[in-house]
């Protein structure tokens, strides 16, 4: 077996609740590494022939859990999450950090392919070689913290038994749901340890449409031998010389928490009342304050990272009192912030650690709340049809009452709000005969992160989300059909990306490749070929999309009616990117990545990279 | 056969609240005792049962040896100059007597291979320390001290070590979360 | 011949938002970096007022695309190009 994986991956079908195991030839594993790469790949192979018929929500759909061959060595552990996504009709690979892929390799497990459905809510177990399938009846519908307490327990008790001679293990890794999920609310996320989420991509819906609530694993062996064992430890070092470094004393000291007043106040890319301004001068909206007041550990990280960016935070007084999160978060610190109106570091600790119990992307929920209290506020939807709600900016409880409501689907418009952003703009425009879509901060169904384009001065620029095949996630960006291929690496040999900031690396990430699996992959062969392979087949399957919705590159590779608007306030006030200057970007980056003038993969390209099958796919739309 | 000290001793000074987790040290023991990354058969293992409460779980060198007495094969000892408990391979049978013996459950025995493991100072230079200090966080310091009635204070339960650092973390959201 | 160059975040310091350079015929991007004050070391290396200009740090473009996917420094310059300075940031 290659250096770095465990050499197979877990099959679970769960109409039949038939277990297997699946082995992928060398050959497709070096080219499509893992996580995001190698799931494009499964996904395109077993639902490619007939993609735009495949229901995100119904047992057709695949819920993949992928590591890559990095995952446990480098830096801070991360698993991937793909499928159909609910919410593109795409693939999107969405990571998630926590100690859940550390076990699962350790199990002897590279990954999860999930199709079917089962009758009944239930949980996997997963016990080194051993997949169950056990009862979740007791804990569907529960919050993440309860969730989780009674995993813990019951997990605990069990490989008690089973391991009693071998004294106490530790906690299990696990993947679970909160009720958003349960309830296939499409803004739900996929999480770890209370805080931590794969929210883009609404794969949370997905796992609930499968009636799954969990996954937990438990492996009791090492992870899998490396290629070059020497080097590895060697390298070990090297990595945490460059995560100790003086250039990551900031990140590593506040977090991405320091943005929330940064990006506002000097980037003026910061959403604010559901993206209305981009800039402000809130200084309570950064670190000091949340350091100050509410951290209580300062230092936080996953397996095997040195820079433990995250930090701990507590309300321990006053009306959120008991409100825990791993906070801030930027993403967070914004969506549940500034752009609810919300200035108070206690109140956004508080919605933050709401939105973690719910299971909510904090991204996308965070979006859609204040997309509908925008709609309030211009009076398109009223209190009576939010059943006596009445949301508005800054108001924290019924800002925290909406995210509930959403989540329970209870009332006509919670329950057509509760299917994201975009299509519940379609819904609502048709019930109310007026056009909200203008209001939807969204590209290609996926709510676009907190950095915003109209400025020009945060990494995101033109046409960075709007020619992404994962929409609006902020953290697959692209610019030039090249430097973008990084964080496709990231998502696909299944690391965070966070060391890479501000680069210096200096090619660290591709040595530990090499260690780990033995494979000669350059950077220049994985930016100009095997990363391509993954996008073009993503942009087949975005295109293709289905069965409700498809996205038309003409219409659709673009910025939010929104972005459109000049900023009305601060440095940058009247600033915005014209469609110009859209269309100029566009083409120059269709011709980078492959493309042809309408945004569609050539067939040239794609013979050449011997995807012939997704160049027939695409015949139709051509 | 057991004695009190009359010399200062090693000892790994625990601070749980400063863990962050990122369990360096568990990676660091592995791979100096098993050459691979193996959580499992890390002698510290870093317990989260309740997320945000970390607490890495080692030998706490107590006076009393309750482990060492209750080995029925004369398989563990104490090395004279770290202080630190030391498994006979070759004599241990992974009986599990010393797990129950001692208050904190703290050996447990290697997931492969047929012994216990028990924490053994590294020989006096413990690798779980330099991964801890040199990223700063100061969550094991390695000290000289008298052994003391005290270290046998800190053989204590994952569990039991939890509830401590949840309060002081969570306040009264401690009893509901654990 | 004139080409368009565009600086963000620490790369202002160098040009205002937006300037139009002059170079003469030919000129490469190592010319512009040249021109601009800097100078270049190795294939894949090259400094501007002490700031390292390496691939992921800084992203140099031509006409949207990234320099390294073209001929590096040595890529040819042709008149009326928008040459690009990005800092890498990215942000979470």
């Amino acid at each position: 077996m290659v250096g770095g994986y465990a050499g197979k991956f877990l099959e679970i079908d769960l109409t039949s609740q038939k277990i297997s195991e699946t082995r992928f030839p060398n050959e497709i594993l070096r080219q499509y590494i893992g996580g995001r790469g190698l799931g494009t790949r499964i996904l395109w192979d077993r639902l490619g022939s007939k993609w735009e018929e495949i229901d995100p929500l119904g047992p057709e759909n695949l819920f993949l859990a992928l590591t890559g061959p990095l995952t446990g060595y480098f830096h801070g552990a991360r698993i991937c999450i793909t499928g159909k996504s609910p919410q593109s009709n795409g693939i999107i690979g969405s990571t998630v950090s926590g100690e859940f892929p550390i076990e699962l390799k350790c199990a002897g497990w590279d990954g999860i392919i999930i199709s079917g459905r089962a009758e009944e809510p239930i949980y996997l177990l997963i016990d080194n070689e051993d997949g169950q399938i056990k009862n979740a009846k007791h804990m569907w519908q529960k919050d993440g913290k309860t969730t989780l307490r009674i995993l813990i327990k019951e997990v605990r008790e069990e490989l008690g038994k089973r391991y009693a001679k071998h004294g106490v293990l530790k906690e299990p890794g696990i993947l679970y749901n909160g009720p958003a999920g349960d309830n296939c609310v499409r803004v739900a996320a996929v999480l770890q340890k209370w805080s931590h989420a794969a929210g883009y991509g609404g794969y949370g819906a997905v796992m609930g449409s499968k009636n799954l609530k969990a996954i937990v694993a438990k492996g009791t062996g090492p992870l899998p031998a490396v290629a070059y064992p020497e080097k590895l430890e060697k390298l070990l070092e090297k990595y945490e010389n460059v995560a100790l470094s003086e250039e990551r004393d900031r990140v590593r000291r506040w977090g991405t928490g320091y943005a929330g007043y940064e990006v506002g106040a000097d980037r003026s890319s910061e959403p604010i009342r559901n993206w209305q301004e981009e800039w402000h001068d809130e200084k309570s909206i950064g670190g000091p304050r949340f350091d100050l007041r509410y951290w209580v550990k300062r230092y936080w990280g996953d397996y095997g990272c040195a820079i433990t960016c995250m930090k701990l935070a507590v309300v321990k007084a006053g009306p959120y009192k008991g409100a825990i999160t791993d906070n801030p978060d930027y993403e967070l610190e914004a969506y549940l912030g500034p752009n609810l109106g919300v200035f108070d570091a206690g109140g956004i600790i508080y919605l933050s650690s709401l939105i973690d119990e719910l299971g909510l992307s904090g991204i996308n929920g965070g979006n859609l709340l204040a997309f509908t209290t925008e709609l309030f506020e211009k009076g398109v939807i009223t209190k009576n049809d939010l059943d006596g709600l009445e949301p508005k900016w800054g108001d924290i409880d019924s800002l925290a009452e909406l995210a509930k409501r959403i989540t329970n689907r209870k009332g006509r418009y919670f329950d057509i709000l509760a299917e994201g952003t975009y299509r519940a703009a379609i819904k609502i425009s048709e019930l109310k005969g007026i056009n909200v879509l203008p209001y939807a901060v969204h590209v290609k169904g996926v709510e676009v992160g907190a950095h915003g384009i109209r400025s020009d001065e945060d990494y995101t620029h033109d046409i960075c989300y709007a020619c992404s095949v994962q929409g609006g996630d902020h953290t697959s960006t692209v610019r030039d059909a090249y430097d973008d291929m990084n964080t496709v690496f990231h998502d696909s040999a299944v690391y965070c990306a966070v060391i890479a900031w501000g680069g210096g690396l200096d090619g660290l990430d591709w040595e530990f490749l090499k260690s780990i699996t033995g494979w000669n992959i350059t950077q220049e062969e994985w930016k100009k070929e095997l990363s391509h392979r993954i996008i073009h087949i993503q942009r087949a399957a975005e295109l293709l999309g289905g069965p409700d919705l498809r996205w038309n590159p003409s219409k659709d590779d673009d910025n939010p009616p929104r972005f459109y608007e000049p900023l009305p306030s601060g440095p940058f006030k009247g600033s915005f990117i014209s469609k110009e200057v859209i269309e100029k970007r566009k083409q120059e980056y269709y011709e980078a990545i492959g493309w042809d003038k309408n945004g569609i993969p050539k067939s040239d390209v794609l013979k050449k990279l011997n995807l012939q099958d997704v160049d027939k796919a695409l015949e139709k739309i051509r | 056969m057991r004695k009190v000290a009359a010399e200062r001793k090693l000892w790994i000074s625990r601070d749980y609240l400063k863990c962050s987790g990122c369990r360096r040290c568990e990676i660091a023991c592995s791979l100096h005792h098993e050459g691979q990354i193996w959580p499992e058969a890390s002698r510290i293992r870093v317990f989260m049962l309740v997320p945000g409460v970390e607490i890495p779980h080692f030998c706490a060198q107590c006076r009393e040896y309750y482990c060492v007495n209750a080995c029925p094969f004369e398989a563990l000892s104490v090395d004279e100059k770290t202080s630190a408990v030391i498994v006979d391979k070759n004599k241990c049978t992974a009986c599990g007597a010393c797990i129950k013996a001692c208050p904190g459950k703290i050996p447990h025995i290697h997931p492969k291979e047929n012994y216990a493991l028990i924490c053994d100072l590294c020989k006096g230079d413990p690798k779980c320390v330099k991964a801890c200090e040199k990223a700063g966080f100061n969550a094991l310091r390695l000290v000289k001290e008298f052994p003391s009635i005290h270290r046998s204070l800190f053989a204590r339960t994952p569990e039991d070590l939890t509830c401590d650092v949840a309060e002081n973390l969570y306040a009264e959201k401690a009893e509901e979360v654990v | 011949m004139r080409v368009i160059v565009k600086g963000y975040g620490d790369m202002k310091r160098f040009l205002s938002r937006q300037s139009i350079l002059e170079l003469k015929e030919g000129a490469k991007i190592k010319d512009l970096i040249v021109a601009l004050g800097g100078n270049v070391i190795t294939s894949k290396t090259a400094y501007l007022d002490g700031y390292k200009l390496e691939d992921s740090t800084m992203i140099v473009l031509v006409n949207g695309r990234n320099i390294h996917a073209l001929d590096g420094y040595d890529t040819i310059l042709k008149e009326g190009d928008f040459v690009t300075f990005v800092p890498v940031l990215i942000g979470g």
